[in-house]
């Protein structure tokens, strides 16, 4: 099957290792979503996949061929991220008109679709000729997402590509990115913070945490493992004995604590147990939050 | 089929962007050059077309040394963005150079055509164009290694202002503005007048050459190993 492989991925800036041999594969056809807390690595995997950034050590190849310098590859992988218009590390990109921007990309992506950029563009109610200097930052997240979908690339990253846009273009985004999916069965990948809304499109979801992908896996299997368990301390402890858990918290005699449950385990019933299913969100937390967090006794709170 | 298209692409983006800087220039040259040109006790004694062909020669290294920067630090992180391959920026940036150099050279002699034939014998032009005549072959070999150095001077700048943003740029500005400025009005070293001699012919193609190919090994090494931030 054809895929984006990484090996062995180590990024170090200035003595800190941003990313630690990091392992995967990306497969055609799928949607993943690229979850993690800040700094975590999302954004510098995302631009060492696209050779927008050399790897201090591994390689990334497509369909057996290394990406870093290869044409072919170049135009099979498109990294749409958010325009820097002002402010320190951006370019002069605020000068440029939307259309010039447009115009680039369309010469670069071997598979430029210039009619849906076309469309896009007046579905968001962009203009063409207004400068990206004078764009709100949701203005410039819809830039992003024409670059990303009108180039038609075979693997699109996208990095934090709903960060600025209000809930009715979140929403909007999400079924653009389907219709394209449903259409081309183009490999997109994801990164965002709000997962509530983004769980439903995800198909594998790889969860990155301190610079190592802590999972990749199939979005509804994740979450069909995992539960909350509450209840008296004793009677937790001892229902999720030997099962893998995350972010217990206590409150008082009571508990509660995330089990991610492997093949063939099960919680045991017990009427003073609470099992409740997890959301992406809830599951984010539970693996990235602090560890076992202990609330003050009643009465000494405040 | 592939490497066609590297190069359509390529020769209708950089070149692109050398065509937009020399029109950019030399309409520039003519906006302040022909407002200034015309207005009274402006330039003394000036004709119109050499205070336009005087703005457009300013204006022509000015719009170089922009190319030199914005290319590095705005143009190639924008391609290299979109996929494009780093050695395919980095020689597309030297053929906007390239594109450049041609449009600001015909411009040039087009518009020293123009303020000649508008007064002849009485034009500032006719007379440096007299003085410069005998040596022809030296003087285009002395501003051929003028264009080189100022060309991987700028190149250099943009790596540094790749590198460092404002800092080390600025830095390596106010130190080549400084030599300069040092060289034509305190020591009295005039381009001109230097070329006129023709006594060092060599001298400035071949230092021309080894600023510029300092300056593209600096940045073949700086654009392999970047990261992209556009």
């Amino acid at each position: 099957m054809d895929a984006l492989v990484c090996k062995g991925i180590t990024k170090v800036y200035g003595g800190r290792e941003v990313l630690k041999d990091v392992d995967l594969t990306l497969e055609e056809g799928k949607i993943y979503g690229l979850i993690g807390r800040n700094g975590a690595g999302k954004t510098t995997l995302l631009s060492i996949l696209s050779a927008q950034n050399p790897a201090t050590a591994g390689s990334v190849t497509l369909d057996g061929q290394r990406v870093w310098e290869n044409q072919r590859a170049l135009g099979d992988i498109c990294f749409a991220r958010e325009i820097p218009v002002a402010g320190e590390g951006s370019t002069s990109l605020g000068a440029l008109k939307v259309g010039e921007y447009l115009k680039t990309a369309a010469l670069y992506y071997p598979r430029w679709d210039g009619e849906m950029a076309r469309r896009l563009i007046r579905d968001f109610e962009l203009d063409p000729r207004r400068k990206l200097g004078r764009l709100s930052k949701g203005m410039l997240s819809m830039v992003t997402i024409v670059v990303a979908l009108a180039s038609k690339a075979r693997f699109t990253l996208l990095d934090e590509p709903v960060a600025g846009l209000d809930v009715v273009m979140r929403e909007e985004f999400y079924r653009l990115l389907l219709e394209e999916y449903g259409e081309s069965g183009r490999s997109f990948v994801v990164s965002t913070h709000i997962l509530e809304e983004a769980s439903a499109v995800f198909e594998e979801v790889i969860l990155l945490k301190e610079g190592r992908v802590l999972l990749k896996e199939n979005t509804a299997d994740l979450l069909e493992r995992a539960c909350r368990v509450s209840g008296l301390e004793e009677k937790v402890n001892r229902a999720v004995e030997g099962l893998e858990t995350h972010h217990g918290e206590s409150a008082g005699r009571r508990r509660s604590v995330t089990v991610l449950l492997r093949p063939g385990e099960r919680i045991p019933q017990d009427p003073e147990l609470s099992v409740q299913p997890m959301t992406l969100q809830n599951l984010f937390v539970a693996l990235c939050g602090r560890e076992e967090q202990t609330a003050p006794p009643e009465g000494r709170k405040g | 089929m592939r490497d066609n298209r590297v190069l359509t692409r390529s020769l209708r983006f950089w070149g692109r962007q050398g065509t937009k800087m020399a029109l950019a220039g030399v309409s520039a040259a003519l906006l302040y050059g022909v407002f200034f040109g015309l207005m009274p006790g402006g330039y003394g004694e000036k004709l119109l077309w050499d205070v336009v062909l005087l703005y457009e020669v300013i204006m022509g290294m000015g719009m170089l040394v922009a190319l030199g920067c914005t290319g590095i630090s705005a143009l190639l992180p924008r391609v290299l963005s979109f996929g494009s391959g780093r050695r395919e920026a980095l020689w597309g940036l030297q053929f906007s150079y390239g594109i450049y150099l041609l449009w600001m050279l015909a411009q040039t002699a087009l518009l020293a055509y123009v303020a000649v034939k508008a007064a002849p014998g009485e034009s500032e032009v006719s007379l440096l164009l007299g003085r410069l005549e005998p040596a022809w072959g030296k003087t285009l070999l002395g501003l051929l290694g003028g264009c080189l150095i100022l060309t991987g001077l700028s190149q250099i700048g943009g790596v540094l202002l790749l590198q460092t943003r404002v800092k080390g740029a600025a830095l390596f500005w106010v130190v080549f503005a400084w030599v300069i400025f040092t060289a034509e009005v305190i020591l009295g070293v005039g381009l001109v007048g230097f070329l006129a001699k023709g006594g060092a012919v060599w001298i400035l193609p071949a230092a021309g050459a080894a600023v510029y190919l300092a300056s593209l090994i600096l940045t073949e090494r700086t654009v392999d190993r970047c990261e992209v931030r556009i």
